[in-house]
């Protein structure tokens, strides 16, 4: 693996600015390892270099001069196909859009080229970011880095895969049920689900008005951190997006972890654990401990009535967006997502308010049961990671237990509208093992100063898989 | 709900299911609509969807 490729962004964007490094050199590089390894891991659905390398000259040309340049000046980046970008195609990793044309750029987009960031393509997606596993009927299934025969997780598949095998130090993922936590945690990464209304989703294909969140997936704390400084704000093109006082995250990453209390809700989170999993988020437990941190067991309320109501929600709302295309081009649909929209297109308009109705009764329900600590700690997923084959069920009868059993312990988290943070937390079974930290709304600055110190204390977001 | 009722929800949008997915679908949402029918039971004759903005905003705060 080439030095370049192995830094994580906050280092690449540090050593571009000093000029340790040319922008073009880790333009170049991050191009190398694309078209090696983009063959096996099937990451991107377009790989598009030169106005990249363009805009990585210019950076280049600006350094010497002093010229004042974004925060992520000459770094390469790729994001999943659904961030729409004037005048590109975006697939939404889906047959209905494989040749549309975006009319305006997301502002998640335009943020990071404002930052100084090069895009070096678009990355693939399960089919409209409705699916856990990564399988894809359209561009083909993506591959994790640490075993190309087991599943990314999803939606933002590509992001993941890209990500973890170093192909680019951050991509841009959504998460509407667990579509950057789930990945983060199976490709060995970090990864945040903002409060909702943090991040504009203008330009942002949309699946669920209610529950979509934009967020990143990166290789540390640092990162995300820093990918947010970048994404977080207000937005008049999106009267969702809060206006709230965006916080210095970097500077909450340098704070110590000593004195925070951490919740650990047994109850739904730990009812089905794998063995080997559970040691390993035992162990990060024990590391926060000695980070100073109190760690206290506490009852949440009821998580199955949270998913009960977010499963309606969620089902009503994309099949809202997606009926047209159910009527006149059903074909052009894979096998389970087809499945899922016809799910949701026999709620009740009564059901699905009343799904909307719970939201602020359960939130406040669970804030209640958090009060007496800082965040809490939950396991991202619970069992070894599937192979691709065992969960290519399609749109089968086994399709509703596999999505449920992968996003079981994210989902809850997106209904409640709080936001959390995938850290990884070693390895288990051979694989990559994460953990969420999920905090108080818009207080995503807790969550990173929580995981920037689990990361100083340990080496677990390092381990690389060998990818060649 | 039975499967005659989710075959004429789906029908009320126009969309006609497949053979059998009726009935496949009526015990695959009985679980998750049998848990919002206790919900929906319990919820205050005042709750609306707009308490969730106001809660988020309040939680922040705090």
């Amino acid at each position: 693996m080439s030095d370049i490729t192995d830094l994580s962004l906050a280092e690449l964007a540090r050593a571009i600015r000093a000029r340790k490094i040319g922008a073009v050199e880790a333009t170049k590089a991050s191009c190398r390892r694309i078209e090696a390894l983009r063959p096996k891991l099937n990451c991107f659905i377009a790989f598009d270099p030169e106005p990249a390398l363009k805009a990585a000259k210019k950076v280049d040309a600006a350094l010497p001069k002093r010229k004042k340049l974004g925060p992520l000046a000459g770094v390469p980046l790729a994001h999943k196909d659904m961030y729409y970008r004037k005048g590109r195609i975006a697939t939404c990793g889906s047959g209905q859009r494989k040749d549309w044309v975006a009319g305006a750029t997301a502002t998640a987009l335009a943020r990071l080229d404002a930052a100084g960031a090069l895009d070096l393509g678009t990355l693939n997606m399960a089919e409209f970011a409705y699916g856990p596993t990564g399988h894809n009927a359209h561009f083909g299934h993506c591959r994790n880095p640490w075993d190309p025969a087991r599943i990314t997780g999803g939606s933002s598949s590509g992001s993941a895969s890209a990500v973890g095998a170093r192909l680019v130090s951050a991509a841009l993922g959504s998460d509407t049920g667990g579509s950057i936590r789930l990945p983060a945690h199976l490709c060995g990464l970090s990864g945040l689900k903002p409060t909702t209304g943090r991040v504009s989703r203008a330009g942002a294909m949309p699946l669920s008005y209610s529950l979509d969140t934009v967020g990143p997936l990166a290789r540390t704390v640092e990162d995300c951190a820093l990918m947010l400084q970048v994404l977080a704000g207000p937005d008049p093109a999106d009267p969702t997006a809060s206006t709230r006082a965006v916080p210095n995250y970097l500077s909450a990453c340098r704070k110590p972890a000593k004195g925070l209390r951490i919740g650990v809700p047994r109850r739904f989170f730990w009812d089905d654990m794998d063995k080997a999993i559970g040691r390993t988020l035992e162990n990060a437990l024990a590391v926060f401990r000695g980070l100073g941190c109190r760690v206290v067991e506490i009852e949440v309320s009821d998580m199955d009535r949270v998913t009960a109501a977010a499963n309606v929600m969620l089902g009503a709302e994309a099949s809202t967006l997606h009926r047209r295309w159910m009527l006149e081009s059903p074909e052009r649909y894979g096998a389970q997502i087809s499945a899922r929209l016809e799910t949701g297109l026999t709620y009740t308009a009564v059901q699905y308010i009343d799904a909307q109705r719970y939201r602020g009764p359960a939130l406040r329900e669970f804030l209640a049961s958090i009060d007496k600590v800082d965040l809490v700690f939950l396991p991202t997923y619970d069992k070894p990671t599937p192979t691709i084959a065992e969960t290519d069920v399609g749109g089968s009868p086994a399709a509703p237990l596999v999505i449920a059993a992968l996003t079981r312990l994210c989902r809850p988290i997106n209904y409640l509208g709080l936001p959390a943070l995938s850290v990884q937390a070693g390895m288990a079974n051979g694989l990559p093992v994460g953990f969420q930290l999920v905090g108080r709304a818009f207080d995503e600055a807790t969550l990173f100063q929580a995981g920037a110190a689990i990361q100083r204390a340990t080496d677990w977001h390092k381990q690389a898989p060998r990818t060649g | 709900m039975d499967k005659d009722t989710v075959a004429r929800i789906a029908a009320a949008n126009a969309y006609t299911l497949p053979t059998g997915r009726a009935e496949a679908l009526s015990v695959q949402t009985e679980k998750a609509l049998a848990t919002l029918d206790r919900i929906s039971r319990r919820l205050p004759f005042e709750a609306e969807p707009g308490d969730f903005g106001g809660a988020i905003d309040q939680a922040s705060k705090q």
